[in-house]
């Protein structure tokens, strides 16, 4: 369904419905008018390169692996697994979260493109009741994330991110790996998080005052995967991990990550949409996120990537505009217990 | 030397989307209790404070708790700036 845009800015794709925007005279939004006093984009980059590298080398040979990585199997956690292996030659533990809707095609690509990297490989999969009960309540509750999350995803995905963040610290820590990596790209966290320390206790501090609250909306297990125990953070030698997001430090247009990732055997899913190469329920959160809030998820994201000359304003424009419709989503409703107007539909 | 506060209070505003309204969240509402911050918005937070007023952070702060709602953010700012650190 191609959605009515609202007033967009006239450089990048962010709406006038985007939380907090500001627009000049020629109707340039703020983002782009900071971009443009920012300094050189490539500069920046480059050192945010460099500072990788450096944690990289410091960090090499410390424990049973070097680095965890979330690899889902999509594209950009693929390209990231591949970098890390080839280029920066770490050991690494790819780790993959189960959400109960990865594609089958997501799920081939995970083992064939662990296979052809030569890197261990683990599935971890949540009760599925747990899934479909967090997925239904982040949709259902509403501001289960803090405000602002808004504008990075939607509920669906802030919520499975959360999750996935959380775990990924516990296999650091089980497995003595002193890097985390992702595959996020410009747009989707800030750029800092190319390569940031996580003190985890001070993590863990952040978080504990939403203890309660997320075991009172997604139940007894939310404290297993939201929150690190004592008992484990006790284990930890020095305290810290430092996550590492390489697609941040890296320019790359989508044609070129396929062409790297094809020819270790991915392949693309044919059943997750547009926004996602492997996720059946994507499509599911953006319809409800539009809904809710009035702009595509993926705007801020796409939005980045235009500035960054890494897509054409007109594509941005293309993704953001086609709004999925949750008439062909049935499915996956049913599977996490919700009906098409967004209510909880009865056991 | 200014008072930082308001800076720091646009800045939080404008990213975290916090209504400092004096009544259900005031500058010392803990911002990670309201909901309003979260891992990500800390990052960005941090990041801001570096950038604008040339501060860094030590483990110490990060965990003296007082980096949890905009007085406590301020204060802290105040006296690393009255340091020259």
């Amino acid at each position: 369904m191609a959605a009515e845009l609202p007033v967009t800015c006239t450089r990048c794709v962010l709406p006038a419905t985007f939380p907090g925007i500001t627009f000049d005279a020629a109707g340039v939004c703020g983002y782009c008018q900071d971009a443009a006093t920012a300094g050189s984009v490539a500069v920046a980059r480059q050192q945010l390169r460099a500072r990788m590298e450096a944690v990289i080398a410091a960090s090499r040979g410390q424990g049973a692996y070097d680095c965890i990585v979330a690899f889902s199997g999509g594209k950009d956690s693929s390209y990231t697994l591949q970098s890390l292996v080839r280029t920066y030659q770490l050991r690494c533990l790819a780790v993959t979260i189960d959400n109960g809707f990865l594609s089958e095609q997501a799920r081939t690509n995970c083992t064939t493109v662990t296979s052809a990297l030569g890197v261990d490989f683990l599935m971890f999969r949540p009760a599925p009741t747990f899934m479909a009960r967090m997925y239904r309540t982040s949709v259902t509750a509403g501001g289960v994330q803090s405000p602002a999350a808004i504008k990075r995803a939607s509920a669906i995905c802030n919520s499975c991110i959360s999750m996935i963040n959380t775990l990924m610290v516990t296999f650091a820590i089980q497995h003595e790996a002193p890097l985390i990596a992702g595959g996020y790209i410009g747009g989707q966290v800030p750029k800092d998080m190319a390569v940031l320390d996580l003190n985890l206790i001070q993590q863990e501090r952040m978080r504990a005052p939403q203890q309660e609250r997320y075991t009172q909306l997604f139940g007894p297990a939310a404290g297993h995967f939201f929150f690190i125990r004592q008992s484990l953070l006790q284990q930890h030698p020095n305290g810290h991990v430092t996550v590492i997001n390489p697609m941040l430090t890296v320019a790359l247009r989508e044609e070129e990550i396929l062409t790297t990732i094809q020819a270790l055997g991915w392949q693309p899913s044919q059943d997750t949409g547009r926004h996602s190469s492997n996720c059946r329920l994507n499509d599911v959160g953006i319809a409800f996120h539009y809904r809710q809030h009035g702009f595509h998820p993926y705007v801020l994201e796409l939005a980045e990537q235009v500035r960054a000359g890494l897509m054409d304003r007109a594509e941005a424009l293309d993704r953001v505009q086609h709004i999925p419709d949750l008439a062909t989503l049935t499915p996956q409703l049913a599977q996490i217990g919700l009906r098409p107007d967004g209510t909880a539909a009865p056991d | 030397m200014s008072d930082c506060t308001p800076q720091i209070a646009r800045f939080m505003q404008s990213q975290f989307l916090v209504t400092f309204d004096g009544q259900r969240v005031t500058p010392t509402t803990n911002l990670f209790e309201s909901g309003h911050l979260d891992s990500f918005g800390f990052v960005e937070l941090i990041t801001f404070l570096e950038r604008e007023f040339a501060v860094t952070f030590s483990d110490e702060d990060l965990l003296s708790n007082r980096l949890n709602s905009l007085a406590g953010v301020a204060a802290v700012v105040q006296e690393k700036l009255r340091h020259g650190r």
